[in-house]
């Protein structure tokens, strides 16, 4: 049976030691990719959705760690584990197999470096390819992205507009034919707009390549647009994960109907909306059992005692919370 | 009321874990600063209390009393007329020290009131404070204070004129430092808030501007007493400035210019001054590690 | 209801220098504006970044001079007041900006941040009043227990705690006008709604008016619902009316598609929505505007040798609605 997964996290916990004590960005993660869908990790500031992003290119910088787990990729003949490669086969995996788009890539682009310049460096230091080669694929993926190939690979960053610059990294990330990318809040900091672009774009991705896509944004509306399914993160664990239709028609966690229910839309009809009270909590000094039950209004005792476990609920849906049945959408 | 006397206690010890004992657990905190600090703490207590414990030998003895290397009676030494030196060190750190603290201050006040008026200001005032402060940077500043020193008329005998010419001298640089840090703190949205609020100038730059500056201000308040100390003790060797035979500085004139340097025995002598100027200079620095961590909110926490 | 504000033929323009030898040439951040805020209403300003949202706040907040036109508080040109009546006039129009972290002062505690304006402008006499009235301030803006928040720096707090001293900050002097600068883009999805719906609740007891500067079209919709809003394109109003109006009936090609644009959270809503396609995709540099109507090299509905010799007027074309578009209005 062909294997579904590209990619399994498994038990995953990854900390920051900081002065004040030790940061729990991620806590006991589970979460399968399968080959060829797109996933959004959605969360708030601080819930760990860029750590798990970095530890799936084993990127956790220090003072950050891997504390448990392991990631295992299913990409070549036998699934290995990301996190226990070696430096030399992290260098060969890094690009080829998984690559990622940073948070504000805006900046990311060496100001005195072409576009050509950066892509035939990464060609270059992967092994991959000659000159010729590389150009003509570099033409392929700029005009993928909507750019004017010819012009944009002979252009300097400053040359280029924010919403350029983010599809050109897109194409630099795909030069090495990787089996996942991952784009880390592909659309913040760009006019709507230009937003809107870009999410054609990865649409366009999306639907011609054969590639797994894993967004990771605080914005709902994001993953509304474009993912199969999507995982909700908070306080470092995935509260809730399902296909898209049934997290938000069908919404199982407290948090995920919270947010839903709070943020503003243009075309629904004006409603008014309903705040989530308290905030998020600090990753050093987590609040005992359920992470959420500070701000939920479903909290009973049993919450603050014992931390619940992502159960399946239905296909494909998994939540993990006590009350979950008592959720109408 | 009682409340109010709790409030007032409250405050007291606030105020009080404020400024001494968070500053002290601070500048313990940075191993560099703590010992930079001790030793600044022990010259200074040397240069008040050495001249009561061991005042200045002024008496010339006979030859045999020449660069004795250093016994019991005579920790370092003595020199060219066989006075005791130790004596002299603990007494001739007073003149080095004052001046260098008074011009350091002197300097840093100057630059920044003419920084701080520049950058916040702008326009002529701005161009006509850059436009001195362009002038006196285009001055050779060491020849000019030789010159200075050797006219009789102007009385270098006492630190504060000194303290005040160095600073004079020494502005220009710092102020132009503080200068951009204010234009950059202009732009920033809590000083337009206070513009909105009305607070007017004279807060603006003392209580939103200034206070986030004051560990720029402190540490260079370091570095120009570490060139004030180099510009007087440059100016002494050279002969320019007639203190007291036991300052530092003077010692090691009168060893270049009496012909110490060529006695084998006289290296104490010649060494101690050197090594005390040396020490001084080098704890200032490293007490600078921890003047950062003492002014700015964000270090001051753990973390 | 009388005007607290008015906007007439606003402009500001920026110096820049290209080369080095190049002569000097303007960016017109806001081209000509004109608009009339009422006595306690509440208006968004909507656009993307470039478009002189910012700016025209700023020259509502008398912190920017306009290069050209007027600004006028109770029909008195401010920039022609005397010192007096610029003062009671700084005091009465207070903004709130978007970094929350950038607007407080890094090296005061709370209590300092919020007493500074009370004792300077002798609202409270002594230090005993003056800890009350920042207490009720704190209550008043959601920071319970005060006593927790009295003596933390900016750096200890929240971003969302942060905005709420930064609102505190501006009620210490009871401001008749507030411009909000892009208040919640920089602060976490679930805490923007109870931000806003602080506001909120401020403008009904302050009474006051407010003008809402933003990027986001649906964030700008529900906070001013009952108000109006005004987009904003390359300097210039393009759309002005009624909220539900302009959201729900756009008439300018701009707002068309800028509503075509945004994502919802709502996967079917959002999926079946289609963008209007645009002639460019390219957005003109403020260096190098475009003639006649700026919007027209993107426009789907341009119509040659006259939106391009054109720029047409901020035209009232149904009561209290404006466009400035050659397809109405004639």
């Amino acid at each position: 049976m062909a294997e579904k997964n590209i990619l399994s996290v498994k038990n995953l916990s990854v900390e920051y030691k900081v002065g004040r004590g030790i940061v729990k960005a991620v806590t006991e993660v589970d979460l399968d990719i399968y080959k060829g869908e797109s996933v959004a990790l959605i969360g708030e500031s601080g819930c760990g959705k860029t750590t798990m992003g970095l530890a799936m290119m084993n990127l956790v910088p220090p003072p950050g760690y891997i504390k448990e787990g392991e990631i295992l990729f299913y990409g070549g003949t036998e699934p290995f584990n990301i996190l226990s490669l070696d430096k030399g086969d992290l260098r060969n995996f890094r690009w080829k197999e998984i690559s990622m788009v940073f948070q504000s890539a805006l900046n990311a682009l060496n100001p005195v470096m072409r576009v050509w310049d950066h892509i035939y460096d990464t060609a270059r230091a992967h092994g991959k390819g000659s000159p010729e080669e590389t150009k003509k694929r570099a033409l392929e993926l700029l005009e993928l992205v909507r750019l004017e190939p010819e012009r944009v690979l002979k252009a300097y960053p400053h040359e280029l507009s924010g919403g350029m610059k983010q599809r050109a990294l897109i194409a630099i990330s795909l030069l090495l034919n990787p089996k996942i990318i991952i784009l880390d809040e592909p659309t913040t900091a760009l006019d709507i707009l230009t937003q809107k672009n870009i999410l054609k774009v990865l649409e366009d991705i999306k639907n011609k390549l054969n590639l797994s896509m894993i967004f990771i944004s605080h914005d709902l509306s994001l993953a509304a647009e474009l993912s199969d399914r999507i995982a909700v993160m908070y306080a470092g664990k995935i509260v809730e994960l399902a296909e898209v239709y049934d997290l938000f028609y069908d919404s199982k966690h407290p948090y995920t109907v919270g947010l839903i229910r709070s943020v503003p839309t243009v075309t629904a009809e004006f409603k008014e909306l309903i705040p989530i009270p308290g905030s998020p909590p600090d990753l050093i000094s987590l609040p005992s059992g359920c992470p959420f039950h500070p701000r939920c209004e479903y909290a009973t005792e049993g919450c603050e005692e014992e931390v619940p476990e992502l159960i399946k609920v239905s296909e494909d849906h998994y939540v993990s919370c006590f009350r979950w049945r008592e959720m109408k959408s | 009321m009682l409340g109010d006397k709790v409030v007032q206690s409250e405050a007291i010890r606030r105020h009080i874990t404020t400024y001494l004992v968070t500053p002290f657990r601070l500048i313990m905190r940075n191993r560099a600063g703590f010992v930079g600090f001790t030793i600044l703490l022990l010259l200074v207590v040397m240069t008040l209390m050495g001249p009561i414990l061991r005042p200045v030998d002024i008496i010339s003895k006979p030859a045999e009393y020449r660069f004795l290397p250093p016994s019991w009676e005579h920790p370092l030494g003595t020199d060219n007329l066989g006075r005791d030196t130790l004596s002299h060190i603990v007494n001739g750190g007073a003149v080095v020290l004052t001046v260098a603290f008074l011009a350091g201050f002197f300097t840093v006040l100057l630059a920044a009131v003419m920084g701080m008026l520049a950058g916040f200001k702008g326009g002529i005032v701005d161009s006509a404070i850059m436009f001195v402060a362009d002038v006196i940077l285009t001055i050779p500043q060491f020849p000019l204070l030789t010159v200075l020193a050797s006219m009789r008329a102007l009385r270098f005998t006492d630190p504060t004129p000194l303290s005040l010419l160095l600073a004079v001298l020494s502005w220009p640089a710092l102020s132009r430092a503080i200068r951009s840090q204010v234009l950059s703190f202009k732009e920033r949205d809590f000083v337009e808030a206070a513009k909105a609020l009305d607070l007017g100038t004279r807060r603006i730059i003392f209580s939103e501007i200034m206070p986030n500056m004051m560990s720029y201000i402190a540490v260079s308040f370091i570095f120009a007493l570490t060139g004030a100390v180099y510009a007087q003790v440059g100016l002494i060797i050279l002969g320019f400035v007639p203190f007291e035979a036991s300052n530092w500085g003077v010692m090691i004139n009168r060893a270049w210019s009496f012909g110490t340097l060529y006695y084998k025995n006289s290296i104490y002598h010649v060494l101690s001054p050197i090594a005390m100027i040396a020490i001084l200079q080098t704890a200032s620095i490293m007490f600078s590690r921890s003047l950062e961590g003492i002014f700015n909110p964000r270090l001051r926490e753990k973390g | 209801m009388e005007d607290i504000v008015r906007l007439e033929n606003a402009g500001m323009s920026f110096a820049v220098r290209v080369g080095l030898f190049a002569p000097r040439r303007f960016i017109n951040a806001v081209d000509d504006i004109s608009l009339a805020i009422k006595e306690g209403e509440i208006l968004s300003l909507v656009g993307e970044s470039g478009c002189g949202k910012t700016t025209t706040g700023k020259i509502i907040c008398g912190l920017i001079k306009p290069t050209k036109g007027k600004i006028l508080f109770h029909g008195q040109d401010i920039w022609k007041m005397s010192r007096r009546e610029f003062t009671k006039y700084r005091r009465a129009v207070q903004i709130i900006h978007q970094d929350p972290y950038a607007s407080l002062n890094p090296s005061s505690t709370v209590y300092k941040i919020l007493s500074t304006p009370l004792l300077k402008h002798k609202i409270v006499s002594n230090k005993r009043e003056a800890l009350k009235e920042v207490e009720r301030l704190l209550e008043t803006v959601g920071l319970t227990p005060s006593e927790d928040f009295l003596h933390k720096y900016p750096h200890q707090l929240s971003g969302g705690q942060r905005q709420r001293v930064a609102v505190a900050r501006t009620l210490t002097v009871n401001p008749k006008f507030m411009v909000a600068d892009e208040p919640v883009s920089m602060i976490d999805v679930s805490i923007r709604l109870s931000i806003l719906k602080l506001l909120s609740k401020l403008k009904e007891e302050l009474g006051a008016t407010f003008l809402f500067i933003t990027h986001d079209l649906a964030v700008a919709r529900y906070f001013t619902w009952k108000g109006r809003v005004a987009v904003m394109y390359l300097g210039n109003i393009v759309e002005m009316g009624s909220t539900p109006k302009v959201i729900g009936e756009p008439l300018h090609p701009y707002t068309k598609a800028l509503l075509s644009a945004v994502p919802e959270p709502d996967p079917k809503v959002t999926r079946s929505k289609k963008m209007m396609e645009l002639r460019s995709l390219d957005i003109p540099s403020l260096l190098n505007l475009p003639s006649g109507c700026r919007f027209h090299p993107r426009c789907p509905f341009y119509m040659k040798d006259t939106c391009d010799a054109t720029t047409p007027p901020l035209t009232e074309v149904k009561k209290d609605y404006y466009v400035s578009c050659l397809l109405y209005g004639k």
